[in-house]
């Protein structure tokens, strides 16, 4: 009853705003207006609300953006009888409209993200469930693997009341008896070798007998063979902390419906982008809005949805959904729409319980995305959730906006296009005059703006969406137009974790970026100069020259994002303090652990006898593991050594030989989550939208400056890089 | 003879041009002048050129002048205007000659330039203007069949090219004025000017000045009921004459003497009226209006309206019966409710091809009385046109509405184009209630004009066309009455005009003075309503009753507290022209002083604001609802004050004047149409120094009725009104989205996930 009444009273303020903002008033009312309620917003935005005023924000907001679609959909749209006008003046219309909706998906899902749920509830070691822990593995090398066993087998949970599977698929009895005799050779060479890395690690090593369904084909193989009543998976390059479980596990007893507990993927190395344009230091990462906010959002409304990896499933449910689904190549996203539909809950919890690794290259960056993308657009077409039975509305809410952000290269395109369209052919395709756009688009990309930084400022600056949108709608577009033309056609493609660059190069795909620069500084050319002959209509052009300015602006931070920088550390070091003893012909120094990725470390040694530590030269790392591997030696070599007084400080590179060595390096990088909440909080502050768009526009043009410069200096690409196999 | 006399003539004169003109070196002029003779249009042998002096009408004939207007000025390369007037049955059938007489500027070039005048459609005159020195005087036989009992159409459109300029801005330099004292229709039967039924009333025409004077003889004015008969006549006379400018005078002896376009109207008791014209009186059937001829001197009828009695008075009123001239210039009206769309075929433009570089046309557009949205509305064109590849960017659509911009497109495009449907978004700002002119014009620049080389001007190939399929839509707006609201009295007579309401007139006297102008006040309401407007005379007191009432009197003879909202300055109190003087001073200074770049960045940014918003600080800032005395300067005659009464609801509408004479004076001015028209707003008046209308717009208005009450209209009835009041539009947006604000976080918490939080921590 209480719900039903204010329920009504929302929709009647709703109802009198929305009143108030179709009216057709006029241009001169539209600007006071505007100012008033953005200076409103302004104000407001600089006491960072919470609560009803939060809303107060973003209704204000949304007034703006509501007057600027109503506007837009009244007054702007050219006449049906110009068809050079009207048909690209429809379509950017409806991209404009598509980002609207999609502003209002995201405000809707976002409207209240859920606060950190209080930890699960202590559990009874005699009732735990067991759980199955999955690492499907493709093509992943055996090192990469090993860590990730390692991690899985070292996690803080009664031993007979868990079981590691890998579930290979690179080892497969199809791929063994391939008539490719190359690829059988392979498949049986890593079928041995992974089988022998199981069985030291003591996990359990399955492949079956034919590639079906990709991924989802591999879990439900797993499933078969497996029993526990709950099921973790990991991807290969996912190494879990110990208290994974012991986060996770708790809720499902509290929630006898609940089928699903996501977790966060925390990268511990930067994305192609954040490398090349340097970023992975002090800006949020991309995903960070993802998991840092939208899926909190998206838990609000029992929606948060199962991402492939760091997540906990309960066995019952699958069961239930005939195991994973394999309609599109996003099974993830696929099954939890599934379950969410058979009236099963799913929760999030906002703590970095795994550490994986990000594709190095642009180009696998952009084939994982491509097939997110692929994958989306297969659910949207196989299952479109608004008319999904058994979800309810708020769901089908979220699963729309989760699927369909997946257009987004379509109106990127065109808003990419659109002042070419003007400047170059003297199309108008926006009817309004300068005083309007200033009155109404102004405003409203103003208005665009503060939103989203509101929402999102400290997980995500000013501009990064716009890059990144634009990076991947290059080459997103095609592959989002052939799904949709041939939606079963699509197939998983496994994306690269293994690749390095090793020099200073252009992306293999980098061409189209670079072709699209030029045109659009042709087109700041062309403006510059029909200001000068046009002075009849400088507004427009102004207008439209600023927007073509714009994407050159985000063309020319793109040539930095695909001018690929060497590597100069192959992971990211995450800052440790762990006692420690190294040992050098045979004699043991106290030492102590400063940093550690998965590959190397940082070790402060307490001696003067610096000449025992060259470069080059090998000892042991000896410490105390927080998992079973008890007190265990590591094999190092030393890269790099500097005297300090009484410390001696020395870079090291793990040289594991054995299983066991692997878990050694897992429990030094994996053993506590903690130091990935800090390392992420450390880069989660928010610019504001002026400093925010006045540091991109810093960013940008050094990047185009430095893009331009690979263009002549390192112009040869990789072509040895191996992006991506069928799967 | 004669016509070979003035071919002589011309050839002469034109050599004796010739003959000068090698002292400017201006070849072109020389070429232009070189006479034409096939373009001579006496040569024809189908005009009788007569010149000024010649045989001024030695004896009176017959006449009927044309012209709605002193001067009628045709300006710019291509002007048309076209007009109705009624003629009668006997005028139609008479063998008639037609005069024209105009002048035209000097620098009109008589070879490419071309004069037209067309009756019903058939062309009387089409020469080249030859206007430029002195004025030109022509005499045509109208071919008989041409005129037509009723209404007939008059067109004169006239073409203009410049001798020796090739801007934009010397197209405003070519005029060609023709003059109404000297444009009539002369008829050879000496009777085809006797009036013989009510009919004929409406070929009474106007004088020279444009006026239809009806002259009133009443011997026994003074009483109330005499003046109830006076103004119930005078509005059927102003139907029955279809006349756009009907004038009433009072007396009680005949006039000395009457012209075309006047008319003696005598009423009054049998015995009073027999003394005006003895022996007369009795001849005709005493029981109804009857047209007698005033024996003597001057030559002339009178309408006759005579009874023994009041009663039997009032009923010969009540059975004349009058039917309105038929005009064949109907304004078209937008639709009641709903958008309107008209093609411009419709609105009378049809397709034309221009050579020139400014291209002009208008149509009229009667907007209603409950038109109210001038503060958001926007209408559109649909232009069907296209320009030459000659035409440069720079040029220019104007839509001028009511002599104000409206919208200005610039042309951008190089190379010509075929506009189809082509939008211009016309704001309704300067629209009004009644007819409104809406002006199209095209600017329209080449590569000639800039060269300006001579007679490169004359091609073949057309700069513009437009074409009638070209459309004005006017969306559906909201519909609002409210007063005061100057515009729609004086354009419908609105609200009097609304069934079941009653109106009350209030004459501040019954003397000559006051019931003229009471006369011709009441003559144009009923033109505008299109009816007899019914009312009741009463007292000049301010009473509590719900009725609308007129109050035509001198200021001071009116209640004083009729005019509590208007300060009147008297002659000699010029307070306002010493403040005036120091403004004009202080501007001349800050023009003087070259502004800082930054200044001048700042004041361009705010003209820029103002030109595209109508925004400037003052308005931005101030917002004053409440009422507000409305200053009338010393250089006025009448003036039109309309309040309501804040009990009753009463709309009270005021014609006064400091005097008598100015009372008269105003209301001879204010029977024009044009400036009729101009009346708007709270407050209207008529300056004699500048012979303009100046309205001042009401700073809060009342509602009377929002018809219809549906929640469209509604919506837009509230739409203008936040419109005019945009800070509250902006406060009860930021309020309702606060609202909304409140609402969407409580809802929040009770929906999804999140507020349960406090039964998990226990």
């Amino acid at each position: 009853m209480r719900l039903f009444v204010i329920f009504l009273i929302w929709v009647m303020c709703a109802t009198v705003m929305v009143f108030f903002i179709f009216l057709p008033i006029d241009a001169r009312t539209q600007l006071v207006t505007t100012f008033i309620v953005l200076l409103g917003v302004i104000v407001l935005k600089y006491f960072q609300p919470k609560g009803s005023m939060r809303m107060v924000l973003l209704a204000l907001g949304t007034s703006i953006v509501l007057r600027y679609v109503y506007w837009r959909t009244t007054s702007t749209l050219p006449p049906v009888n110009q068809p050079m006008n009207f048909v690209p003046g429809l379509l950017l219309y409806l991209a404009e409209m598509f980002s609207v909706c999609m502003l209002f998906l995201s405000l809707f899902v976002v409207s209240r993200p859920l606060a950190p749920r209080p930890p699960s509830p202590g559990l009874d070691e005699q009732t735990l469930p067991t759980v199955d822990i999955f690492i499907p593995t493709y093509n992943e090398d055996a090192m990469l693997l090993a860590h990730t066993i390692a991690a899985a087998c070292n996690i803080d949970y009664p031993e007979e009341k868990f079981t590691v599977w890998l579930l290979d698929d690179g080892g497969t009895e199809q791929k063994r008896g391939s008539m490719n005799l190359l690829e059988a050779k392979t498949a049986e060479k890593r079928y041995a070798e992974l089988q022998l890395l199981c069985q030291q690690l003591g996990i359990k090593y399955l492949a079956r007998e034919k590639n079906e369904h990709a991924k989802a084909g591999n879990l439900n193989n797993g499933l078969a063979h497996s029993t526990g009543e709950l099921v973790a998976v990991f991807d290969a390059d996912h190494a879990p902390a110990r208290d994974f479980l012991k986060e996770t596990v708790g809720h499902f007893s509290t929630d006898p419906r609940l089928f699903l507990v996501q977790t966060p993927h925390f990268f511990i190395n930067p994305d192609p982008i954040e490398r090349n344009l340097k970023t992975f230091q002090h800006m949020p990462s991309e995903n960070e809005m993802f998991y840092g906010i939208i899926q909190r959002g998206l838990d609000k409304w029992n929606a948060a949805f199962f991402c492939g990896s760091a997540a906990l499933l309960r066995r019952e449910a699958l069961t239930e959904s005939e195991g994973f689904s394999g309609l599109s190549i996003t099974e993830d996203c696929e099954t939890a729409l599934e379950l969410h539909s058979r009236g099963w809950n799913s929760i999030y919890i906002d703590t970095p319980l795994i550490a994986g690794l990000q594709p190095e290259t642009f180009a696998s960056f952009i084939g994982q995305r491509s097939r997110w993308a692929q994958g989306m657009m297969q659910i949207m077409r196989f299952q479109f959730p608004l008319f999904k039975r058994g979800l309810s509305f708020a769901q089908r809410l979220c699963y729309l906006s989760s699927t369909m952000f997946w257009l987004f290269p379509f109106p990127r395109f065109i808003f990419l296009l659109s002042p070419l369209l003007y400047l170059f052919f003297d199309l108008q395709i926006f009817t309004a005059s300068g005083g309007e756009f200033m009155a109404y688009t102004v405003s409203y990309m103003v208005a665009n703006l503060l939103i989203q930084n509101s929402l999102y400022g400290s997980f995500r600056w000013p501009w990064i969406s716009e890059l990144y949108e634009y990076v991947q709608s290059i080459h997103l577009l095609p592959a989002v137009v052939s799904v949709a033309v041939n939606p079963t056609k699509p197939t998983f493609k496994v994306t690269a974790k293994d690749e390095s660059v090793s020099q200073n190069r252009l992306s293999e795909i980098s061409r189209p970026f670079f072709v699209i620069f030029f045109v659009l500084l042709i087109a700041f050319g062309v403006t510059i100069y029909r200001l000068y002959t046009e002075p009849f209509k400088v507004d427009i052009t102004l207008v439209v020259g600023g927007w073509n300015l714009l994407n050159l602006l985000l063309a020319g931070c793109a040539l930095g994002v695909v001018s690929e920088r060497r590597e100069r550390q192959t992971s990211r070091r995450v800052k440790v303090k762990r006692r420690a003893e190294v040992e050098v012909d045979g004699r043991w120094y106290p030492a102590m652990i400063r940093d550690v990725s998965l590959r190397d470390s940082g070790i402060q040694i307490f001696t003067k006898d610096t000449a025992k530590f060259p470069l080059g030269a090998h000892a042991n790392l000896r410490f105390e593991a927080h998992g079973r591997a008890g007190k265990g030696e590591l094999p190092i070599e030393i890269t790099r050594s500097r005297a300090d007084g009484e410390i001696l400080d020395v870079g090291c590179r793990f040289m594991p030989e054995d299983a066991g060595h692997h878990g050694l390096v897992a429990d030094l990088i994996f053993a506590n989550s903690d130091q990935w909440k800090l390392f992420q909080n450390s880069r989660r502050h928010n610019p504001g939208v002026l400093r925010g768009t006045l540091w991109f526009i810093r960013l940008s043009l050094i990047q185009t400056v430095r893009g331009l410069q690979y263009l002549l200096f390192h112009r040869q690409s990789a072509q040895d890089s191996k992006t991506s196999r069928d799967g | 003879m004669r016509t070979l006399l003035t071919v002589v003539w011309l050839v002469f004169s034109c050599s004796v041009v010739v003959a000068q003109t090698p002292t400017f070196d201006m070849a072109p002029e020389r070429k232009e002048l070189t006479p034409d003779p096939s373009r001579i249009p006496e040569a024809s042998g189908e005009f009788v050129e007569t010149d000024e002096v010649d045989e001024a009408e030695a004896q009176p004939v017959p006449i009927r002048y044309l012209m709605e207007e002193p001067t009628l000025r045709l300006q710019g390369e291509t002007a048309v205007r076209e007009w109705s007037i009624g003629l009668t049955p006997a005028q139609a059938a008479s063998p008639a000659e037609f005069v024209f007489t105009y002048s035209n500027s000097i620098v009109v070039a008589p070879e490419s330039s071309l004069l037209t005048v067309e009756i019903n459609g058939t062309t009387l005159l089409e020469e080249s203007p030859r206007g430029a020195e002195r004025e030109q005087r022509r005499v045509v036989k109208v071919p008989s069949g041409t005129l037509v009992s009723g209404g007939n159409r008059v067109r004169i459109e006239a073409r203009q090219t410049h001798r020796t300029d090739c801007t934009i801005n010397s197209t405003f330099e070519l005029w060609t004025d023709v003059s109404a004292e000297d444009t009539y229709l002369s008829f050879s039967a000496q009777s085809a000017n006797r009036m013989t039924s009510l009919r004929d009333i409406v070929a009474v025409g106007t004088d020279t000045t444009g006026l239809t004077r009806f002259h009133m003889i009443m011997p026994s004015m003074g009483s109330a009921e005499m003046a109830d008969i006076a103004l119930r006549l005078s509005q059927k006379l102003a139907i029955a004459s279809g006349s756009e400018s009907p004038f009433f005078s009072f007396g009680t002896t005949l006039p000395e003497a009457v012209g075309p376009g006047e008319m003696i109207v005598a009423v009054g008791f049998t015995e009073d009226i027999s003394r005006i014209l003895p022996g007369r009186v009795g001849s005709s059937d005493p029981n109804q209006a009857r047209f007698l001829t005033i024996p003597g001197d001057i030559e002339a009828q009178a309408l006759v309206l005579s009874a023994p009695d009041l009663r039997s008075l009032k009923l010969i009123l009540d059975d004349m019966n009058v039917q309105g001239l038929v005009r064949q210039d109907e304004v078209p009206f937008v639709a009641p409710s709903g958008s309107t769309r008209f093609s411009f075929a419709d609105l009378g433009v049809t397709a034309s091809q221009f050579f020139g570089r400014r291209f002009v046309t208008s149509v009229k557009l009667g907007m209603p009385a409950d038109f109210y949205a001038s503060n958001y509305g926007v209408a559109r064109i649909l232009l069907d046109a296209a320009y030459s590849s000659d035409v440069l960017p720079g040029g220019s659509f104007n839509v001028i509405v009511n002599g104000e911009l409206g919208t200005t497109v610039p042309i951008t495009t190089a190379g010509g184009a075929v506009l189809q449907k082509y939008p211009i978004r016309i704001p309704m700002r300067h629209l009004t209630p009644g007819i409104n002119i809406i002006g199209f014009e095209a600017i329209l620049p080449t590569q000639v004009d800039n060269s300006c080389i001579p007679g490169a001007d004359v091609t073949d190939t057309p700069r513009f066309a437009l074409f009638g399929t070209s459309e004005l839509i006017i969306p559906n707006f909201a519909h609002a009455e409210r007063a005061p609201d100057l515009a729609a009295w004086s354009a419908f007579a609105s609200p009097l005009d609304a069934s079941g309401s009653r109106l009350d007139l209030s004459l501040a006297r019954y003397d000559e003075l006051t019931l003229s102008a009471a006369a011709t006040v009441m003559a144009k309401l009923a033109r505008s309503a299109g009816a007899v407007i019914d009312f009741q005379l009463v007292a000049p007191e301010v009473r509590a009753q719900a009725d609308n009432v007129i109050f035509i009197g001198v200021a001071d003879r009116l209640p004083a507290e009729l005019l509590d909202g208007v300060v009147l300055t008297a002659v000699g109190d010029s307070a306002d022209d010493i403040e005036q003087l120091d403004n004009e001073n202080l501007e001349l200074w800050n023009n003087r002083i070259t502004q800082p770049r930054l200044l001048s960045w700042f004041s361009n940014v705010g003209a820029w604001f103002k030109e595209n918003f109508d925004l400037d600080a003052s308005i931005a800032f101030v917002w004053s609802d409440g009422d507000s005395l409305y200053n009338l300067p010393s250089t006025i005659d009448t003036f039109f004050y309309q309040t309501v009464d804040a009990e009753t609801g009463a709309i009270r509408t005021i014609v006064s004047a400091a005097s008598d004479v100015q009372l008269v004076n105003g209301a001879e001015a204010f029977a024009r149409q044009t400036n009729w028209s101009q009346i708007r707003g709270v407050v209207s008046y008529h300056d004699i120094l500048t012979d303009e209308v100046v309205s001042i717009e009401p700073s809060s208005a009342q509602f009377l009725s929002v018809r219809p009450l549906t929640f469209t209209n509604l919506r837009l009835v509230l739409t203008n009104w936040l419109a005019s009041h945009f800070i509250l539009y902006s406060l009860l947006l930021l309020l309702s989205a606060v609202a909304a604000g409140f609402a969407t976080n409580k809802l929040l918490g009770v929906l999804g996930r999140g507020h349960e939080k406090h039964e998990e921590h226990e």
